[in-house]
């Protein structure tokens, strides 16, 4: 997690340079690969949070499981971040990267927890109230998490909306907690 | 009743509200937990959030830590957690609360023992506020602020004579471990018991990184002194995290400050900022923040300047409420010029410095007021008490000088003489035990006794018998003149006339030889050292042990040579009967409860013969504790009664393996022996006392005490001592 804010900067760096040479289609496709990569092999990624001592084996790595398969500028980029000694913040690059690109866009991505499955009639009336309200197109995420009791929450860049039914009832007791005569 | 029509209810109004209706929402800033540790988060994420915001963390398990923003920097903020912070994780969501700390303040805190951020931890259900106050505040600007002209009466002698408070005062009590700092600051609360209720002083006593126990101690004795009821009882124990004892002094202003604001007086202890300061320099070094001196930060003085800033006595126009501090500070080997003690005696107005050679000599409060001063309190002292005590800290200054010299001289001319004895006079007569504070009426006519000379005459050691039976002599035969007095607050000539035909009435009628029992503020260190010594050199220690331990109803003129002919074995005539009852006596295992009152309760119930019931016998045991202790050293105690029937001598014999907490000031007492007699048993009492005195003095007793398994272990052991002594 400490990765992930330093990482920002990276990922911003990498969208400019290949905006500025027109290779943002190669760099759309390296962030699938890395997606792929850290989700598909985890034990690369519990590798890069907790990397090894030795520079040897860090280089090793770099040179194998991701160089040969990344374009021209991630692979420069990771090959920074390994120089740097940020190898713990790799595993967020490819988040960073989709963020970067979304907000270029204009996209907002938006977590939707809710406590039940939402038809898809709902999820449309739901994403067209959260882009009026966010403004610009939004990416849902659907989640389902039972313990909201009822209603949903919604999370963006920094944002939180809780329209839950638990997040009532812990307004309603911080409330009564502060009762006054 | 005809309900009013609210201008919101208006029909169209309602209708347009109705069709438009959407439920509310708030949409909240969050964060990111990037690491957490030791009562410490860094956030990430929140962008916009303010110093001393508080923040709640959703925990995976669905539950919610509160938190404070303390640390703003470049791409993080530190957050100091308030409650669980073991289950917080990384990645865990942070929520803003646009909110700083605040607490409940109002009058239904009075009684009530709460953390710092307002939560009842006392069991007495919910605390309904007034209202809600921050915790953070800036102190009264000048304009809103006068002089210090009320005074604060602590109940102590030397105190209110030498060192005077007034209320808005900051009054620093600083000293070693154990030399009765605590014990001030509750005096005088207690001490607000006397006061009106149009001039009530509410009470906060704000206890940080203690031990659960010391506050549970501490609410049972406020309690007991029946000043609980306009106390508030703010604690940040030490197994609280160091976030709530930082907070836990400004939570405790911020709920005095509610009486401060409407008019009213409030006092508040801060008991101490030494844990606090250790407290914050535990979160700023976890925050990073650049060690300086002892490694505390650099703003550790604007920490307890704008603390203290917060007691200010108001003006008219605000009020005339106050706030009085009194912060406590504890030193090491009395170094007064460690970082936090220099820079909280240049913030107080006067500091108060214990040493921890008088008290060890027996001098309680063990107040060294060579270097004790209070800076405003002067002008808020009591006419009176100027006019008769305006000399004494000179005079005993000079005292001191000349008590020092005289060490190295032994030819003494008579006026040096006359000066050490009017000296050590009004040194004995500022003595004064733990939790009973006196009214500055009554402080105010002893100590006019001692520095007119009218005690020179007397011994010392029969000083405090002195002060005891003239303030009765006060309070009977002389209200009248004590009325006037406490009208007036001042002597003029024929006020100065009456107290001069006052004494002479009362040096009439005081008998200094027929001593009635009494135990002074170092009686028990005099028993603790003479249990200490060897047994050859015991006798007279143990003379005056004895003697001072008998009930007052068996005291008499003859008593001191009663008990040196027991005590030497030239009076044996009741010795077999003390044998014979020491062996076949009730022996009980108690170890229910550590405390003396619930000891007791059950021990009044085995008595059998005595004539009352278990209610009175319980009464006249505690009326006896509360007279003097009958705790004789850290091990062993004898409480003991007398009863009105007859040819009554009962005793019991307890062990408790746990100990029984007799007085905050001695450990957990393990060996007591609970006697009954009745007056015409007055001698065999006597016996009895000076006997188990000398029993349990020898060598083995301690461990053969508590190593027995049974109670016939006890008598053999008491058997074998017995034969040995």
């Amino acid at each position: 997690m400490k990765g992930l804010f330093v990482v920002k900067r990276y990922a911003r760096a990498l969208f400019e340079v290949s905006r500025d040479n027109n290779r943002l289609g190669d760099l759309k496709e390296d962030a699938a690969v890395l997606n792929r990569l850290f989700t598909e092999a985890s034990e690369i990624r519990r590798y890069c949070l907790n990397p090894s001592d030795s520079r040897e084996k860090n280089r090793i790595l770099i040179d194998t499981a991701f160089l040969p398969y990344l374009g021209e500028y991630t692979a420069k980029t990771v090959e920074t971040l390994f120089q740097n000694g940020r190898l713990e913040a790799l595993p967020y690059l490819a988040d960073a990267l989709r963020e970067e690109m979304d907000r270029n866009a204009g996209i907002t991505t938006v977590i939707i927890e809710s406590a039940a499955e939402q038809n898809e009639e709902d999820r449309d009336r739901i994403v067209g109230r959260l882009e009026k309200r966010i403004g610009g197109g939004i990416r849902p995420e659907w989640r389902i998490r039972p313990e909201l009791l009822g209603g949903m929450t919604f999370q963006w860049n920094n944002r939180f909306l809780d329209m839950s039914l638990r997040g009532r009832v812990n307004h309603l007791k911080g409330t009564l907690k502060r009762k006054t005569i | 009743m005809r309900e009013e029509i609210k201008p919101s209810e208006i029909l169209e109004v309602l209708k347009s509200r109705i069709s438009g209706f959407a439920p509310e929402t708030t949409e909240v800033e969050t964060g990111r937990v990037l690491q957490a540790g030791d009562g410490i988060a860094q956030v990430w994420g929140l962008d916009s959030i303010l110093m001393g915001e508080l923040v709640e963390i959703d925990l995976e398990s669905g539950a919610v830590v509160n938190g404070m923003v303390m640390n703003l920097e470049e791409e993080t903020v530190g957050v100091i957690l308030f409650s669980d912070y073991a289950q917080v994780r990384e990645g865990n969501r942070v929520r803003r609360t646009r909110k700083v700390a605040q607490v409940p303040v109002g009058e239904s805190l009075l009684g009530r023992v709460v953390d710092p951020l307002g939560n009842p931890i006392d069991g007495l259900g919910p605390v309904e506020a007034a209202q809600w106050n921050r915790v953070e505040v800036k102190g009264p600007g000048i304009i809103d602020r006068r002089n210090v002209d009320e005074p604060m009466q602590t109940g102590l002698k030397a105190i209110d004579a030498m060192i005077p408070i007034g209320r808005g005062q900051r009054e620093l009590i600083i000293g070693d471990r154990r030399t009765g700092k605590t014990t001030i600051a509750i005096d005088t609360i207690i001490n607000q018991k006397n006061s009106s209720d149009e001039d009530r002083v509410y009470c906060f006593y704000v206890a940080i990184g203690q031990k659960r126990s010391s506050v549970v101690q501490l609410i049972e004795t406020l309690r007991r002194h029946g000043v609980l009821q306009y106390t508030t009882i703010v604690a940040a124990t030490a197994s609280d995290p160091a976030s709530l004892q930082y907070l836990a002094p400004y939570a405790a202003t911020a709920m005095a400050e509610y009486f401060r604001d409407s008019g009213r007086h409030a006092l508040v202890v801060f008991d101490d900022l030494t844990k606090h300061s250790q407290a914050y320099r535990e979160l700023s070094l976890l925050m990073r923040r650049s060690p300086g001196r002892e490694a505390y930060p650099g703003d550790i003085f604007y920490l307890h300047s704008r603390l203290l800033e917060r007691a200010a006595k108001m003006s008219e126009e605000m009020g005339g409420g106050s706030l009085t501090a009194l912060p406590i500070v504890e030193t090491q080997e009395g170094d007064v010029s460690a970082y936090i003690p220099t820079n909280i005696i240049s913030i107080t107005d006067g500091q108060i410095f214990l040493e921890t050679n008088l008290f060890n000599s027996g001098l309680r409060p063990a107040i060294n007021v060579g270097i004790s001063v209070s800076r405003v309190g002067g002008d808020a002292q009591l006419k009176a008490m100027k006019q008769t005590a305006g000399s004494l800290r000179i005079d005993l200054a000079q005292f001191r000088e000349l008590a020092a010299f005289m060490q190295f001289s032994s030819d003494l001319d008579e006026a040096t003489k006359n000066q050490l004895g009017r000296g050590e006079r009004l040194t004995e007569i500022l003595k004064q035990p733990q939790y009973s504070p006196i009214d500055v009426f009554k402080q105010i006519m002893i100590l006019k006794a001692g520095t007119r000379g009218r005690l020179d005459k007397y011994p010392t050691e029969k000083l405090l018998n002195y002060q005891r039976e003239l303030f009765a002599h006060l309070d009977g035969e002389e209200a009248e003149f004590m009325g006037k007095l406490r009208s007036r607050a001042a002597f003029d000539r024929d006020m100065e006339k009456e107290a001069d035909a006052l004494f002479d009435r009362f040096e009439r009628k005081f008998r200094p030889d027929a001593s009635a029992s009494g135990v002074d503020s170092g009686f028990n260190l005099n028993i603790s050292l003479a249990m200490s010594q060897g047994s050859s050199s015991i006798n007279r220690d143990m003379l005056k042990l004895v003697e001072r331990l008998t009930a007052r109803e068996f005291s008499s003129p003859t008593l001191e040579s009663e008990i040196e002919e027991i005590i030497t074995g030239k009076d044996e005539t009741e010795s077999d009967r003390f044998e014979r009852m020491i062996l076949s006596c009730q022996f009980v295992d108690y170890d229910e409860s550590p405390y003396m009152e619930e000891l007791f309760k059950a021990m009044v119930g085995k008595f059998s013969d005595t004539g009352l019931d278990e209610g009175e016998l319980y009464k006249r045991f505690i009326a006896r504790e509360e007279s003097s202790s009958t705790a004789l050293s850290p091990f062993f105690a004898i409480p003991h009664i007398v009863v009105d029937r007859e040819g009554v001598f009962e005793m019991i014999a307890v062990r408790s393996k746990r100990g029984i907490m007799f007085n905050e000031m001695m450990d957990e007492v393990h060996s007591m022996f609970f006697l009954a007699g009745s007056q015409d048993q007055r001698h065999f009492h006597i016996v009895v006392l000076s006997a188990l005195a000398k029993i349990v003095q020898h060598p083995r007793f301690e461990k053969g005490w508590l190593e027995a398994a049974d109670g016939d272990g006890i008598r053999e052991l008491i058997k074998g001592i017995m034969g040995e002594v």
